[in-house]
């Protein structure tokens, strides 16, 4: 018997969902087997059980600090969909503004984070300023280059739509360039939801205790410097879990906004 | 445009001479209903096969009411039975306003039965070889298609093109 189509749809989402905890599950459960047999001491490698009894234990402690991070984090992401969205706005309005500019903010992204973060954490007093800062150095590029391509590919038949009914600059802007932009500005806001995290903990790294609030990223210094593995892991453990969070709500968002008419936000082709 | 429904797209041109208010509204709304798309004002572009595509982009032309509309091969992506119904619905069209329409086809029937008067052009470069009265009664309907008439006009159109398309190889 052959399955018909709504089934094999639902086998498939099935499939989609039970494939990679499988493999997750095959894993933790291989990690857990060889740690027990080859008897691995927890300052080494501890095992997945013992990651999540601490996960529990630390847990609100390690929420606190999490909290910390998470602030600097989305803080440090809003400021790179405003700034960086701006920033490419100019460049599209400005030819001259955008080759004389260009190269610095490709500086900007190229210099390594860790090198210059121990000056902004010197030139910016305040601790959460500092972080946000580094956090945003890392993040605002992909906008900024994916949004510039989004202005400048508008549909060449459509601009001379426009032109033919003697849109204005404005116009042409906000009828025909922005919403032209939208998919790729919210493809460079997934790519820098995971930067701003990255760049959120590599500047806690390297400010080392920031002030009186301590992050996530503090936190797993600290566990290391005190072999509490267990505790290292279930830090890093949050950290990815919030990092797949922040990806998914903005996947989210993206398929919110563009499900009426964009190829990647339609999930199957219709009848 | 993809992002905008039937609608806003066929009120595009009031809204860009900033002109978008009830009576515009309800011009927009009009002129939907007359390219025969009812119902589908609130519809995605994706959402519409090519021939709907097309009436929308009529519409949208004649939103503004033009005395003068150019039309450049627009039903050359269209299957043969949706393009001859979108040439009844140009015609019904163009008889209850009377612009002025330059129409670029490929196609000698399509010509035929749409114009008034035909320029035949050489391919490269681009020069009107001949230049041919139809004389046919409007209103032109479905009868047309299959009338002797019709038939030995399409042959003399034919003759004048293959003449131009010698013309342009050599």
């Amino acid at each position: 018997m052959t399955p018909r189509p709504a089934m094999k749809q639902t086998r498939a989402r099935l499939w989609r969902i039970a494939a990679p905890l499988a493999v997750g599950g095959v894993v933790l459960a291989l990690w857990e087997t060889i740690v027990w047999v080859e008897g691995v001491p927890p300052y080494i490698l501890p095992g997945p059980v013992l990651i999540a009894e601490t996960l529990w234990i630390d847990g609100p402690s390690l929420l606190g600090s999490l909290l910390v991070t998470l602030r600097i984090t989305l803080a440090a992401l809003a400021a790179a969909a405003i700034i960086g969205g701006g920033i490419a706005l100019l460049f599209s309005l400005s030819r001259v503004l955008a080759l004389s500019l260009f190269p610095y903010a490709v500086i900007l992204q190229v210099t390594p984070i860790v090198a210059i973060a121990p000056l902004i954490i010197i030139w910016v007093r305040q601790p959460f300023l500092a972080l946000l800062v580094c956090a945003w150095i890392v993040a605002f590029f992909p906008v900024v280059a994916n949004t510039t391509v989004g202005l400048n590919s508008a549909d060449r038949n459509l601009l001379a739509l426009f032109r033919l009914y003697g849109a204005s600059r404005g116009q042409i802007l906000r009828y025909l360039k922005l919403p032209t932009a939208l998919p790729y500005f919210l493809a460079g806001l997934r790519i820098s939801g995971g930067l701003a995290l990255i760049g959120a903990v590599v500047a806690e790294f390297v400010a080392g205790t920031g002030g009186t609030e301590t992050g996530l990223a503090f936190r797993i210094l600290e566990a290391g410097y005190r072999l509490a593995i267990p505790r290292l892991f279930a830090a890093l453990f949050l950290l990815s879990v919030t990092g797949i969070v922040i990806y998914l709500l903005l996947d989210a968002l993206s398929r919110l906004l563009l499900r009426h008419w964009h190829e990647s936000a339609i999930e199957e082709e219709e009848e | 445009m993809p992002w905008s429904t039937v609608f806003d797209n066929v009120l595009l041109p009031l809204r860009l001479a900033r002109r978008a208010g009830p009576a515009e509204r309800e011009r927009t709304a009009a002129e939907i209903r007359s390219v025969g798309l009812t119902g589908f004002e609130q519809a995605y572009p994706r959402q519409l096969s090519g021939g709907m595509r097309m009436r929308v982009s009529i519409a949208r032309a004649l939103v503004t009411d033009p005395d003068l509309l150019l039309l450049d091969e627009p039903f050359a992506a269209l299957d043969e039975i949706t393009r001859m119904a979108l040439n009844d619905d140009l015609m019904r069209l163009w008889d209850s306003r009377r612009p002025t329409v330059v129409f670029v086809t490929h196609s000698v029937f399509e010509s035929v039965y749409l114009s008034t008067r035909i320029a035949v052009m050489t391919p490269r470069p681009g020069r009107i070889v001949a230049d041919l009265p139809i004389e046919l009664a409007q209103p032109r309907g479905r009868d047309l298609r299959t009338s002797p008439h019709y038939a030995t006009l399409c042959a003399t159109v034919s003759r004048h093109l293959a003449k131009a398309m010698a013309a342009g190889i050599r």
